[in-house]
């Protein structure tokens, strides 16, 4: 069974492409970036198996896997390179405080995605999953590799922590 | 600001999952209402910032497709196919010509060294000196050197040894010959000189054999 024939084209775009891209961005920030990790999320997912996991039908639990390693990966080679030009890395570091920048760059970041940026990541993953791609703590527990008690968990510390944020802020 | 329980909290994330309704959890929950209320909005305000995040172009997807399937059709091709893919013409027809010339002149090396063609005047030893000796020549006994042609041109004549060696083992009878040929095969492993020096002692020999024959003969003369 291949899972990857051409009359599929949407349906990867709109159930698996656009869930991936939107965890990637809300975990790197940076657009660009975010776009570069959902190819290459797809391109290993096609390359690691061409006829699905273990020849099942694709899910999108399966993408997450791999966009979360890829992620870290990510985050990883990031913490490896050196700081050739300190003036184009900090331009580069994305700047949560500027809406004239995010407006810039067509990201009109609402209050709640910059507060977002601000809680612990292990919780800020759990929110994102959880509420901004409509995953069940059942399937966010299989993802993170924890149980569903310590997810449902950083679920409630997590919004605690982003209300604190969001009243920290006055907004 | 009044912070309620992980517990409750926990709970009612817990029901609205299983999909119930806030009035349906605020009921269960009637002293966290207004809590509850201010964690349910937060939640929609996730929600709604996601759909706010635009997907980026099909093309990006497609692209990303596109070159997963690239790749695997390279990593299934042969070796020698994806060593071969994307050259130019002149390059794929260039190297298995040197691919073949390298093998075959580590095969057998004397076989691709062409022998010079024989130059006016000289013989074919002359040319067989500049090509490499093979397996043969060198298993070759000393009496088959012996036997080598003899200058084809009287003017050139023939190497000082190889003349010394062919006047030296010149037998005179048959029976001679017949011995000559047994000892250079027994000496076979004996260097030139040494088989040069026998012949100098026999042809020595000879002489004095002669000289005192004619001593003999010179007082029956007188």
């Amino acid at each position: 069974m291949d899972n990857w024939q051409p009359e599929r084209f949407e349906e990867f775009y709109e159930k698996f492409f656009t869930p991936v891209f939107r965890y990637i961005l809300l975990r790197v920030k940076q657009r660009a970036e975010a776009e570069d990790l959902a190819q290459t999320v797809f391109m290993k997912a096609y390359q690691a198996n061409p006829s699905g996991p273990k020849g099942q039908e694709l899910t999108l639990n399966y993408f997450f896997i791999i966009a979360r390693n890829t992620v870290i990966d990510h985050w990883r080679k990031k913490k490896d390179v050196v700081v050739d030009d300190p003036e184009a890395e900090f331009e580069s570091i994305p700047d949560t405080e500027s809406p004239e920048r995010d407006a810039m760059r067509g990201e009109a970041a609402g209050a709640v995605r910059r507060a977002l940026g601000m809680v612990s990541a292990s919780e800020q993953e759990v929110l994102i999953l959880r509420f901004m791609n409509e995953l069940s703590t059942k399937e966010i527990a299989k993802l993170l590799g924890k149980s569903e008690v310590a997810v449902r968990q950083l679920q409630s510390r997590g919004l605690k922590s982003l209300r604190g944020h969001l009243h920290g802020k006055d907004i | 600001m009044k912070q309620i329980s992980d517990d409750i909290l926990i709970k009612a994330l817990e029901l609205r999952e299983q999909g119930r309704s806030p009035e349906q959890i605020f009921a269960v929950f009637p002293e966290a209402r207004v809590e509850l209320q201010a964690y349910f909005k937060l939640t929609a305000d996730l929600q709604a910032e996601a759909k706010k995040i635009a997907p980026p172009a099909r093309e990006v997807l497609r692209g990303a497709l596109r070159r997963a399937a690239a790749m695997r059709e390279v990593s299934a091709l042969p070796a020698a196919a994806r060593f071969f893919k994307g050259m130019p013409l002149g390059m794929r027809i260039l190297f298995p010509v040197l691919a073949v010339l390298v093998i075959v002149t580590l095969v057998n090396p004397s076989e691709v060294a062409t022998p010079l063609p024989p130059a006016p005047g000289t013989d074919d030893q002359a040319v067989s000196v500049l090509s490499a000796p093979s397996a043969n020549d060198t298993a070759e006994p000393p009496a088959m050197l012996a036997k080598a042609p003899t200058p084809t041109s009287p003017d050139q004549p023939a190497p000082p040894e190889t003349t010394m060696m062919a006047a030296s083992s010149e037998p005179a009878t048959p029976a001679d010959r017949a011995d000559s040929i047994a000892a250079a095969y027994i000496a076979g492993a004996e260097s030139e000189d040494t088989a040069m020096t026998g012949a100098a002692a026999e042809e020595s020999a000879a002489q004095d054999d002669s000289q005192s024959a004619q001593y003999v003969a010179e007082p029956t003369s007188q």
